[in-house]
Order: structure tokens, then C-alpha cells, then sequence
């Protein structure tokens, strides 16, 4: 049975607000991303004025002037985890990781990040950006119990605002940088124990949601947008038929896309808000750390018995979902 | 030393190999093409050890030849092929020597070093190309199918080793090469390879063993930098060709087959393994599958394509040692054993 046993999350501090966003003057307001996304700030690696000069039009040289780098905010994510944890950097077994803006495509992320750690072992990345945490979760879930060391190292770490067009009104908006990072053993307890994970996948649909290795983010905004909410209470009706789910009790936390988004999923399921963990709303879509920040965020209020159930979907087009139970 | 007997490897052996492709890109740079924009004592020092005769290339040579790639984010504008092209190609030969359709592949795990988007994962392009819906998702560390995807596979409950998992590799590192100064131009060939694995059903190759480590103080060594060009020098040479040979004679330790019934596919980077003694073992040039020369280094696409492009030529019972060292530093060796001839 595998468990979580440490979470930790990293975020860069430069906020983009709605204001600063209509002040770019590239036909948005503050008030139609409020209402539209609900997202009110995004935390980001780039100089507030570098956007209002350049507005990102060349992301190589965002590379240059960003105050952090997805591998930073790696490495920072992962020792807050192992400090949570009880953890020492020379227990940990085997490191994964999932960058969709990585500022070397070799080596690996995770290799980048056990090398800062000081870590010698294993490491190589797993990815398929937003839904990676249900990915690492279900994959370590298929190893042999035997093959998983003590502890394993995942990562998630992303810099999108360094691959957004801030001319584009849109994807402004929603954007933010950040990193998450979770313990996972097999053989120690935690304070989440995984009792369901699912990762699936549509490559039919890869190039509805892209990011240039050069150059910047685009997306198909409305059918990935319609088809994440649906996709989503599909995975939460699964869990729900398999499951004995207590919305009063039980706790979901979905992709960090937009609230408005998460706001359908949990009006269609019934899930009150006290009980809808989120961080979009000031940090802003961080792709693969999102739903894991989310749950690294809210780690001590995290209550024994309860049922903690991530649904995301993301790019790939790529889904999945994790029925946790807090130990 | 005795060879393990059919029966015995069949049982030992949980994953299989069904089917291995292999794709170059359509244009090819030759030594001549090299020493006329100005490389020349490049050629001339590096061609009688390493062998490479030309390299493939997805970049037009007028483009190389004018621009000398000096700025790597424009290459991906003007190639005339992508990586994901390569990939699809290999992934349609595996399948069709494995005799099954892209609606039977369950599951895809990929890996590109020099992708032309970061995000979707390589594997959901080709799922893509396939036009097929199912898992697919990067597993990467420069270390490709032998040995990363095999070694992970291995590390599975058999239960949960996807019926036929498509296993594919693709990079064009001459996308990050610089071609007014410096070796890698001369080491580095764009390719592609794939391969069908399976737990659940048997097939040319059993894999008896495959093994992937990283040296994480040695990641200096060999580095796809998103924005300028790889820093492939005399030292990575040098790391690449000393950590092939350690992982040769790991593999060789673990492995009991006869010399005379094994075979060897190393990416022979720097020079060529033949006439050397590994372990007490000489190599004979009969034993070493390699055609770098043809193709030049292709990071991690290399020892499968190899298996791919020797696939009719292996006798039942020969046992295949497949070694790789490269970014990472990434490096390991798979232990295949021949089902069939």
C-alpha cells in the first residue's frame, strides 16, 4: 500500500494582478477575468517590468532575467517535503520528476534536481504536464513492492509565465509558476494512504493545449476548457460509484485551470465549498504542481478518516485521478 | 560458461520484444559536406578512429551551410522533417514486424532530448499520429528504451505491464549542433527507434535483465540546453566512451552466455570497441552490431535502432548485451536473449 508521507510546494513571489493585466491594454479587464476565470493574482518568475516592456514576445530571454528556475523551485518543493516527511536527502531512493518548461531538455528535471539535492540515485523524469500527479501516483502504484525503494522523490515544476504571449489577453490570465513535490513510500506509513489511482489519455487530441520549446503556450481554449469540467465529474462519479464519498467529510481538489471551471465541477457534484481545496485564485494555473500545491498547502488541516479525492485533466490531452484516505 | 536453454530463458525472461523499428531522416552530411564548411580538421582527426562516414539530419544542408546553426531556435523553423515524423516511422516498423495494428498498442511511454514542443510528452505526438487513445506519457533521462523503458517495465507487477506497450525514442540533435566550431557536428546524427514490448506474450527477444544508473556529478558532461547549442566536446568523448565500457562489463558480468554466442550493440562513440578485452573477453569486430557510421551518434535512439536494423540476422539462442552512455549522466545495458531466428 502506498503512502504519502511529506508534501512540500515552491512558489516564486512577483504577483501579476487582474490590474496589472488591463493596464497591458490588450482588450482585457479586470473585471472580465474575475468573472470569466476567477483567478485575482498569478505568482510569477519574471520582473513585473520586463512584461510591461517586452510582453514576453521573445521567451529566450525570459530564460535569462527569471528570478527562479523550474529546477529551483524543484529542489526547494522537495526539501520542504522531506523536511515534513522526517526525511533525510540520503534516504530517499529514487527520484521522478514532470517539467513542462524545462530549461534544459537534457538532462532530465529530475536528475537536474537530485543533483542540487546532493542525490545519488536514480533519477529520470515521467511526464505528461497537468495530470502528473495522478500519473507518479498510479505508476509507483504498479511497481513491485519489492523494486520501490524506501522512499521516492516526485516532482512537479513549471515556469509557464515564462512562455506566455502577455499581447494575448487570455492566456495572461492564467498562468502562474510554481513547484510541488510529495514523498511517496510503499514501506512507511503516511498521512495519506492511496487506496485508487487511474491515468489515461487522448493523444488524439495532443496539440489542443502546446507549449513551444522556443516559444509560447497556445491552446484550443474552449474545447479544452468544456472537455476538462466534463472529464472531470466523469472521474469524480467514478470514484463516487466506487467509493463510499462523504462530501460533508470528504475533501476534492481538481486541476487549478480556473475557478469557474471548478466551480461547475463541484456545482455538478454537489461539493460544498468548505470542502473544495483550491489555490488558483492567487497563485494561478501552475500545470503539473497545481493539485498537488493544493494539497501540500492544506497539509495540516488535512483530518484522519477523511477521503481525499484529486481529479485533474490536462494536456496530452492526459486524465487521471487519486482516492487518497488520511491515515 | 553455459547459455540458458530456451525453455528455462522463456520462463526467466518476463518481457519480450516483438518488434523493433528504426527511422533516419531523409538528408545525410558527409565528411565532405563537413570539411567544405569549414571543419575540415575535425574530419581529419576524428574520421579513421570513430568510423562515422555521415550522419542523418531533418536540417536542410543549404541551412547549415549559410547559417552554420548558430542560432538552435531557428532550426526547428526550417526542418524539414520534426522528430515526431522519425517516431512515428519507427513506431509503424515495430509494429508491423510485431504483427499488430496501432489499435492493439496499449499503452505508449516516450522520450525526446531535442523535442520541437515541451509540452505534450513525445509519446502523446506519436499517439497522436497513430491516431489511437490510450496512456501515453514521457519517461525520460536521455536513456531511451534500452535501458531506461525496458529497466522501469521490469520494475512493474506483470499483471500491470501494458498488454503491448510501444516503447519510442527519437532526438535531433543536430538541432543544437554547432556547426562553425567545435565536434559535436562531426558525433551527432538525428534518429529515431521504437520498440513493442510485452509481458503477456512472447516474441523475438527475451530480456533477461536490463539495468539503467545515472552518474548525477557528471551531468556537466552532455547538455541539450533549450535555448543554444549542446556542449558536446572532447571531455563528453571521453566520459561517454570510458562509461560504455563500464557498463559493457557490467552487462558481461551478469550475463552467462558463450563468447561465441553473444553480441554486442554499443554506441561506439569515440572509437570502436573491437580487438579490446572486456572482462577477459576479446571482441571480436563479428561480435559488435554498429552502424554509427552511417549514422553518427544519435543519443539514446542508437542501440535500438541497431537491434531494429539487424533484426533478421540474429540465430535462437544468441544472447544480444545492448549498452548505452550518454546525457545524465545516464548509462546501463539490457541483456536480450534470442527467442527466435
Amino acid at each position: 500500500m502506498l503512502h504519502v508521507v511529506g508534501m512540500g510546494v515552491s512558489h516564486p513571489t512577483t504577483k501579476i494582478d487582474n490590474k496589472f493585466l488591463e493596464d497591458l491594454q490588450v482588450g482585457t479587464t479586470a473585471e472580465w477575468i474575475t468573472e470569466k476565470i476567477g483567478i485575482q493574482t498569478r505568482l510569477s518568475t519574471l520582473p513585473l517590468d520586463y512584461i510591461r516592456s517586452t510582453r514576453n514576445q521573445n521567451p529566450a530571454e525570459a530564460v535569462k532575467i527569471a528570478s527562479m528556475t523550474p529546477t529551483q523551485m524543484g529542489v526547494n518543493a522537495a526539501r520542504m517535503a522531506m523536511e515534513r516527511a522526517g526525511v533525510k536527502p540520503e534516504q530517499i531512493g529514487m527520484v521522478i520528476a514532470n517539467c513542462c518548461t524545462p530549461c534544459q531538455t537534457a538532462p532530465a528535471e529530475a536528475q537536474r534536481i537530485a543533483g542540487e539535492l546532493g542525490l545519488k540515485v536514480k533519477a529520470f523524469d515521467v511526464f505528461t504536464a497537468c495530470p502528473v500527479f495522478a500519473l507518479h501516483i498510479d505508476l509507483l502504484n504498479s511497481f513491485r513492492e519489492d523494486k520501490l525503494p524506501e522512499f521516492t522523490l516526485c516532482v512537479s515544476t513549471a515556469a509557464l509565465t515564462q512562455h506566455v504571449n502577455y499581447n494575448d489577453r487570455s492566456d495572461g490570465a492564467i498562468w502562474g509558476d510554481g513547484a510541488a513535490a510529495w514523498i511517496v513510500s510503499s514501506k512507511q506509513p503516511g498521512k495519506l494512504k492511496v487506496l485508487d489511482s487511474l491515468f489515461h489519455a487522448d493523444p488524439t487530441r495532443s496539440q489542443a493545449v502546446v507549449v513551444d520549446t522556443w516559444g509560447h503556450f497556445r491552446q484550443d481554449g474552449r474545447a479544452v476548457r468544456d472537455f476538462s469540467v466534463r472529464q472531470t465529474v466523469r472521474l469524480i462519479r467514478a470514484i463516487e460509484e466506487k467509493f463510499e464519498i462523504d462530501w460533508n467529510r470528504d475533501v476534492f481538489i481538481g486541476h487549478q485551470a480556473n475557478l469557474t471551471m471548478l466551480r461547475q465541477i463541484t456545482e455538478n457534484r454537489g461539493i460544498p465549498e468548505s470542502n473544495h481545496w483550491h489555490n488558483v485564485t492567487h497563485i494561478g494555473n501552475q500545470a503539473g504542481a497545481s493539485a498537488p500545491a493544493v494539497l501540500a498547502m492544506h497539509w495540516d488541516q488535512i483530518k484522519p478518516g477523511q477521503k481525499v479525492i484529486v481529479a485533474v485533466v490536462g494536456a496530452g490531452l492526459s486524465w487521471g485521478s487519486i482516492v487518497f484516505e488520511a491515515v | 560458461m553455459a547459455s540458458f536453454p530456451l525453455i528455462f530463458t522463456r520462463r526467466i525472461a518476463v518481457l519480450h520484444i516483438l518488434g523493433a523499428g528504426f527511422a533516419n531522416p531523409r538528408a545525410c552530411i558527409d565528411n565532405k559536406f563537413l570539411a567544405e564548411i569549414g571543419l575540415g580538421s575535425v574530419v581529419t582527426e576524428f574520421q579513421m578512429s570513430s568510423g562515422i562516414v555521415t550522419r542523418g539530419t531533418i536540417l536542410p544542408l543549404d541551412y547549415i551551410r549559410e547559417t552554420k546553426n548558430q542560432n538552435p531556435h531557428e532550426a526547428s523553423k526550417v526542418a524539414t522533417e520534426s522528430p515526431t515524423d522519425l517516431a512515428f516511422a519507427a513506431a509503424t516498423m515495430a509494429l508491423e514486424r510485431a504483427g499488430i495494428t496501432p489499435q492493439q498498442i496499449s499503452c505508449i511511454i516516450g522520450e525526446s532530448s531535442t523535442p520541437f514542443q515541451s509540452t505534450p510528452s513525445e509519446a502523446q505526438r506519436v499517439g497522436e499520429k497513430l491516431g489511437i487513445k490510450v496512456p501515453a506519457y514521457d519517461v525520460a533521462a536521455s536513456a531511451g528504451p534500452i535501458p531506461l523503458h525496458l529497466h522501469l517495465l521490469n520494475q512493474l507487477r506483470p499483471e500491470k505491464v501494458p498488454e503491448y506497450c510501444l516503447c519510442i525514442v527519437t532526438h535531433a540533435p543536430t538541432t543544437r549542433a554547432n556547426y562553425a566550431d567545435g565536434i559535436g557536428a562531426f558525433f551527432l546524427g538525428d534518429g529515431a527507434a521504437a520498440l513493442v514490448v510485452s509481458a503477456k506474450h512472447t516474441g523475438k527477444f527475451g530480456v533477461i535483465d536490463a539495468e539503467f544508473q545515472n552518474d548525477l556529478q557528471a551531468m556537466g558532461t552532455l547538455q541539450f540546453d533549450s535555448y543554444v547549442h549542446a556542449n558536446f566536446d572532447r571531455k563528453t568523448l571521453s566520459v561517454l566512451t570510458e562509461m560504455q565500457k563500464k557498463t559493457l562489463s557490467d552487462a558481461m558480468k551478469r550475463c552467462s552466455a558463450r563468447p561465441e554466442s553473444l553480441k554486442i550493440i554499443a554506441n561506439e562513440v569515440g572509437s570502436t570497441l573491437a580487438n579490446q578485452e572486456i572482462n577477459g573477453v576479446h571482441l571480436s569486430a563479428a561480435m559488435l552490431l554498429s552502424e554509427h557510421r552511417e549514422s553518427g551518434f544519435t543519443l539514446s535512439s542508437g542501440p535500438v535502432a541497431e537491434l531494429a536494423r539487424n533484426w533478421g540476422k540474429f540465430k535462437a539462442g544468441e544472447t544480444i548485451i545492448c549498452t548505452y552512455a550518454g546525457a545524465g549522466l545516464s548509462y546501463g545495458n539490457a541483456i536480450l536473449k534470442v527467442m527466435e531466428g
